[in-house]
């Protein structure tokens, strides 16, 4: 098992490799150019120049590619062209507010979404059940950061319910960090005020990110329980009287978990994709808010290493879910 | 003709597809033909009449240059359908002839154009697309070439998989047997045979690259103004919600109509191919 991960851990370098080579090289045939954006087109030739030294921009591409492996090898992502600061600390200052979105987001997808998909598995072609079923059909066809402006309007705006934006309210200090997660900090610390704060602070874009998963996820729970429900075993329970709870707890849906694992593996890719746009609805401190940002300033340093980054959580999550399957089905081993 | 009616006759019976047919073929019109459908000029500006309520005279309101919501939403669609329809051509086309020439040849090919998959699909796909999309530079058709490159490896390796199962079938092994060329089996034999799936997944796919692509939009990737982009007009309502909420809501739903249409489409397809999926 220790052998899998390590093994799944070593693979991921080379991608990441591979991957910084594709959007580096991609930057470089683009017609860009950040130092013009920078210095403004009347800008001293001078200047200009010094500017593309100081960079490392006046250096062939396969150079500048090389000088950055070499360098994110040692952990160093480069400067941000706009904030003068090294990447990694800008990151590791935004990082936290999008893993504890996209956290939430993911947890409220697989609960609620097994719970609709287990009810209306159970109680098929019932009020509930089509009900999931119209919602899981809109919810992939609803647009993110539409859905989340519609009830910034109206939770926001019109009833005056929730903050429209933020992580914490502006009167009230955010817990000492520890996690990271202003919800567990709070919690760990005793700050109730902070606690209620970001509390209501991610409800909005937390629920909103996790919309069209929950749907997604109570599509899967649903066929995959459907595909159960009629097998000899689940016959047999019910025959000897087990009470239905029970077999549909210990029965069908340990059983039914597989298909619903890989699907929350996918989930999380969107997920980690979807938190940019609600980022930017929601004023969400994050990382992606930051990429957005650096894209408009053609940043690559910055959107490098938030790609990197972002599909080193994927792949880290995804490695959890593999894991996963050994706990939730003991036939399945890596060994 | 008998066969094609039956078809005809199945199709009917499956109200969700009828429905996905009748919204798409809704959404291609308006594609087609704004400018017959559309009531005004939607580049027009009319400050005379800017952030307007929906009215008998602007059904879906102003924005705040005066300009008809409605002209421009239709106007939008065919920008939705032409990014939607040329990434998934792109695509398929692409993924689907690397992926057939790698399980067809197999060896040093294989495993280069399969790693290069790997890859790409490392990535969660709307970060690849947007680190693409910034990389190419803000524009409409660079937003497209994001979105073919971020769908790709998808085809690939689904096509890779169909050519790989359809190469130990016995058509195949007889047309060896018969002495046909190699070329001649990959072209004439194989990919007529393993091109459902990749129908099927391209329906799907449309509806979701013009969500791909409304988001990017929104995050002022993609079509830039005054091209009527419904991401890009959503993006812009930011700075009205407080006072317009119209502005925001309409483009955001036919974004919403459109990806339906197309899901309903690729769901209906598939159970039409595969019955065993109908349940879920």
């Amino acid at each position: 098992m220790i052998a899998y991960i390590v093994r799944r851990l070593l693979f991921l370098i080379p991608t990441l490799f591979a991957g910084v080579l594709l959007v580096f090289g991609i930057m470089h045939l683009a017609p860009g150019d950040p130092v013009l954006l920078l210095a403004g087109p009347e800008a001293d030739p001078r200047i200009y120049d010094e500017l593309r030294q100081q960079w490392g921009l006046d250096k062939p591409v396969y150079i500048q590619c090389l000088m950055y492996l070499g360098n994110l090898v040692r952990g160093d992502l480069g400067t941000s062209l706009v904030t003068g600061r090294p990447v990694i600390a800008d990151i590791g200052a935004y990082l936290p507010a999008t893993v504890e979105l996209t956290i939430f987001a993911l947890f409220l997808s697989v609960v609620v979404g097994v719970l609709l998909g287990v009810v209306s598995a159970v109680r098929p072609n019932t009020l509930l059940d089509h009900a999931t079923r119209t919602v899981s059909l809109l919810g992939v066809a609803t647009p993110v950061f539409w859905l989340g402006l519609l009830l910034i309007i109206l939770f926001h705006l019109r009833l005056s319910w929730l903050p429209g934006g933020g992580r914490i309210g502006v009167n009230i200090s955010p817990p000492r960090s520890i996690t990271g997660s202003y919800l567990i900090d709070s919690l760990v610390t005793g700050n109730w005020a902070a606690l209620g704060s970001s509390a209501l602070h991610i409800l909005m874009p937390g629920f909103v990110l996790a919309f069209a998963q929950i749907a997604r996820v109570a599509r899967i729970t649903r066929a995959s329980m459907l595909g159960i429900v009629g097998l000899d075993y689940v016959k047999a329970a019910k025959a000897k009287g087990l009470k239905e709870s029970k077999v549909v707890s210990r029965y069908i849906l340990r059983n039914a978990w597989i298909p619903i694992l890989t699907m929350v593996g996918e989930v999380a890719g969107t997920l980690l994709g979807g938190a940019v746009v609600t980022e930017v609805v929601f004023s969400w401190p994050g990382m992606g808010r930051y990429a957005v940002d650096s894209i408009m300033a053609l940043d690559y340093k910055a959107i490098v290493a938030f790609a990197i980054i972002s599909t080193a959580l994927y792949a880290f999550i995804n490695l959890i879910v593999d894991v996963m399957y050994v706990w939730v089905d003991p036939r399945i081993s890596y060994s | 003709m008998q066969g094609w009616r039956r078809q005809v006759r199945r199709i009917w019976r499956k109200p969700l597809l009828v429905v996905g047919i009748l919204i798409v073929l809704g959404v291609l019109v308006m594609a087609v033909f704004p400018g017959q459908l559309a009531p005004y000029d939607p580049f027009k500006s009319n400050l005379a009449h800017r952030l307007e309520p929906p009215s008998k005279g602007h059904w879906f309101g102003t924005d705040p240059l005066g300009r008809d919501l409605l002209s421009r939403v239709i106007y939008g669609s065919r920008v939705s359908v032409i990014t939607g329809f040329v990434v998934v051509f792109l695509a398929a086309a692409i993924g689907s002839f690397a992926g057939a020439l790698a399980g067809f040849y197999g060896g040093a090919l294989d495993q280069i154009v399969m790693r290069i998959v790997d890859v790409l699909i490392a990535f969660p796909y709307m970060i690849l697309a947007m680190a693409l999309a910034a990389a190419l530079g803000p524009s409409l058709i660079n937003t497209m070439i994001a979105l073919s490159i971020v769908w790709v490896p998808r085809y690939a390796r689904m096509m890779r998989g169909q050519v790989l199962q359809a190469m130990g079938s016995e058509y195949i092994e007889s047309a060896k047997a018969l002495g046909v060329g190699r070329l001649r089996i990959l072209v004439r034999h194989l990919l007529p045979n393993c091109f459902e799936p990749v129908l099927i997944k391209g329906t799907l796919d449309v509806g979701t690259t013009i969500m791909y692509a409304a988001a990017l939009g929104f995050i002022g990737l993609g079509a830039q103004p005054p091209s009527p982009e419904w991401g890009a007009m959503i993006s812009q309502s930011r700075s009205y919600i407080l006072y317009s909420w119209w502005y925001t809501t309409f483009p955001g739903f036919a974004i919403l109509v459109a990806c339906l249409g197309f899901n309903l489409i690729g769901d209906g397809i598939r159970d039409l191919v595969d019955p065993r999926t109908a349940k879920t």
